[in-house]
């Protein structure tokens, strides 16, 4: 059976004043089936034009995306109206995601009308009440009638998943959906997803700036960590944030906040990077894109050419990292 | 509005504090509605430590923030409290200073660096302007003393001064924008400053950095440094003591070590369960039920309780006080003792509010 989801040496490129934009570049991964897949890295690495391609928001300029072993850029009529109810997407700010003069009730009961999901308005209102139980919106009488603005960020980030539920998605690609809300709401967030992953099937591509964010939602899927564009490791999640190899990602995760005072005060300081500075994406350095911040970096072979994704010899799992340096060792 | 007197009188303040807030409640009056920003907050802070003041969206910070140097907007009103400054200049009542003299205040004793790094800046002005620009307002206007020491600070916050200072804001990254404004921010060596949320849009390897320099700062300069912050791992990384605030109060306040060994609010217990971090391995996040209170419907009693697995009626009647539990450690909860026992992620599970 093909996976649900899979890129093809994606690339999408935009014009612009100083030449061609390649925003991202050869990017290629698989979501099977109710699997999560976490897309991390630094802004401007690509990670949210993944997640348009992947939704079918943007074409990709060179590359194929199949959904279900289909290419979604034929989808038309019928077919694409199907695939964007099976596809749903869940924006960063809940705040202008959700329209401010419809009540949680109008939001959620639109979509179920307009795909003829309820026969009538007694189910139509039993389906609306059943969704906000979902997202653990109790009793969901108290929140029907209500505007958004009635709502703090965390209830209407519940209400902007509910709506994507009203369509039974079989894939959801959540961008940066839980790092608007504070802290203490994040982990029951987080936790409500992954029980929507569990108990639905519902699959994911969870996009994100955060490392621990990504590791804690995909511990039982995979991690692409993503920088200026290409993907630079690659698998199991548990392997790619223990184990890291890449370099880079080796500093994201050094990077990690730890929450004991002692570590960290104590923490190694090795894997420091150049510059803290993410270069320009109007000016991707030549080679490994991460060469000019990389504390591994040989001149002559880094800064010429362009790392491939390749396996990491000892491991048996999908592990793969782009960096010859690495491998070779 | 009731305002309880319970705090300790500002005429308490030990010498040897550099700040000392006492009783500081701020409202903001919208149309007829009044929001309870800040209630009775006291607190010191000691010369040369670094105080985080940790809290979710409305839980006051940055109005406390905006406060120490009297920045708020014109909607808020200080309706009790004082904030002594105890510094090389002798000791100020800061609520009793003229707009001029807040105006010497700010900057020479108390720089203030704040969040949007972009909006600190005037989009026209090179960062050469800026530090001329600040000189000037404080009667230095000796250009080559103050290009010597732009240079200077520029080096400190490692910053490659020949090319920042030509530069317009729009010019630099984030973190160099950031490392810029601390930079700007000790032109006059203040003996405090102040950091609202000093890491929170920066990319993850741009806040290491940051970290990295406020860290090496203190040590070299003996600075004096409260940050605000919604997270709490900026305080484990960087604070010598934390001030756990929620819903407009100070809910525990210790030393940053005793605070995550044996945190003693249920808040900050389920906040430190919150963190995802490297150890966590798939483990389950604590997530506290509920969301943070309106402040300007705050529940009865104490204003965590309807979020809070210990609490009882008498949490629902009656607010507790922040009262020392061992020296230097405060806590505002009637059942701290048995805080402890709600260590693991299912603790606060099973309430719904």
């Amino acid at each position: 059976m093909s996976p649900l989801v899979e890129f093809r040496s994606v690339e999408r490129t935009y014009p612009s004043r100083q030449g061609p934009l390649h925003v991202i570049r050869d990017v290629s991964f698989t979501i099977e089936r109710g699997g999560i897949l976490a897309v991390v890295g630094e802004s401007g690495c690509g990670k949210t034009t993944t997640g348009k391609i992947a939704a079918g928001l943007v074409d990709p300029s060179r590359g194929t995306v199949l959904f279900d072993g289909e290419n979604i850029s034929g989808f038309k009529g019928p077919e694409l109206s199907r695939f964007r109810r099976r596809v749903q997407l869940i924006h960063q700010d809940p705040y202008s995601s959700l329209n401010p003069v419809r009540t949680v009730y109008q939001t959620l009961a639109a979509p179920l009308k307009r795909f003829r999901l309820v026969k009538n308005r007694t189910e139509l209102l039993h389906k609306v009440r059943e969704l906000l139980l979902t997202v653990d919106l109790t009793p969901p009488d108290d929140y029907l009638y209500k505007y958004p603005h009635q709502l703090s960020g965390g209830q209407r980030q519940r209400v902007a998943v509910a709506r994507a539920l009203t369509v039974n998605p079989d894939f959801i690609i959540a961008d940066e959906s839980v790092s608007m809300v504070d802290v203490s709401i994040r982990s029951s967030l987080l936790n409500m997803l992954l029980r929507l992953n569990q108990e639905l099937g519902v699959a994911f591509l969870f996009i994100t700036h955060d490392l621990s964010v990504a590791r804690y939602f995909s511990w039982r899927g995979k991690t692409a960590v993503m920088y200026l564009g290409r993907i630079v490791e690659y698998g199991p999640t548990p392997e790619v944030t223990r184990l890291s190899a890449h370099p880079y990602s080796r500093a994201l995760v050094a990077s990690l906040p730890v929450s004991d005072p002692r570590v960290a005060r104590l923490r190694a300081q090795d894997d420091e990077v150049g510059s803290p500075d993410v270069p320009s994406i109007q000016n991707i350095p030549p080679g490994c894109a991460f060469h000019p911040r990389c504390p591994l970096y040989m001149a002559g072979s880094c800064d010429r050419d362009v790392p491939e994704l390749m396996g990491m010899r000892e491991s048996e799992s999908l592990h793969q990292v782009a960096c010859p340096v690495v491998l070779t060792r | 509005m009731s305002i309880r007197s319970d705090s300790a009188p500002p005429a308490s303040v030990d010498g040897a504090t550099l700040m000392s807030v006492r009783d500081l409640s701020v409202v903001y009056r919208v149309g007829n509605r009044l929001v309870r920003a800040l209630s009775n907050v006291s607190f010191d802070v000691m010369p040369g430590r670094a105080l985080a003041l940790i809290g979710e969206s409305g839980s006051g910070k940055s109005t406390l923030g905006s406060a120490l140097t009297r920045l708020l907007p014109r909607t808020a009103e200080i309706t009790s409290g004082s904030i002594t400054f105890n510094g090389k200049e002798g000791r100020v009542q800061l609520l009793d200073l003229s707009s001029e003299e807040l105006r010497r205040f700010r900057w020479r004793d108390c720089a203030v660096v704040s969040q949007m790094a972009m909006n600190a800046f005037n989009p026209v002005m090179t960062i050469q302007d800026h530090f001329e620009d600040t000189a000037a307002a404080h009667g230095l206007r000796d250009k080559a003393k103050i290009h010597d020491k732009a240079y200077e600070l520029m080096e400190t916050v490692h910053l490659d001064a020949k090319r920042v200072l030509p530069s317009y804001p729009h010019q630099l990254s984030g973190g160099m924008r950031q490392r810029v404004l601390i930079a700007l921010s000790l032109l006059l060596s203040p003996e405090l400053v102040i950091l609202d949320e000093p890491t929170t849009a920066l990319d993850a390897l741009s806040q290491r950095a940051i970290i990295k320099l406020l860290r090496r700062l203190r040590q070299q300069l003996g600075l004096t440094m409260i940050f605000i912050s919604h997270d709490l791992s900026l305080a484990a990384e960087l604070a010598d003591d934390v001030a756990t605030m929620y819903a407009g109060q100070i809910v525990e306040y210790t030393d940053v070590f005793s605070l995550f060994d044996k945190p003693k609010h249920p808040y900050s217990v389920g906040l430190i369960g919150a963190i995802p971090d490297l150890s966590a391995d798939g483990a389950s996040l604590v997530s506290i039920p509920g969301s943070p209170p309106d402040l300007v419907s705050l529940p009865s009693g104490c204003r965590f309780h309807p979020r809070c697995p210990l609490s009882d009626d008498k949490c629902e009647r009656e607010l507790p006080l922040l009262v020392e539990t061992e020296p230097g450690q405060k806590v505002a909860c009637f059942h701290w003792k048995d805080a402890q026992t709600l260590k693991g992620s299912d603790a606060f599970e099973g309430r719904n509010s």
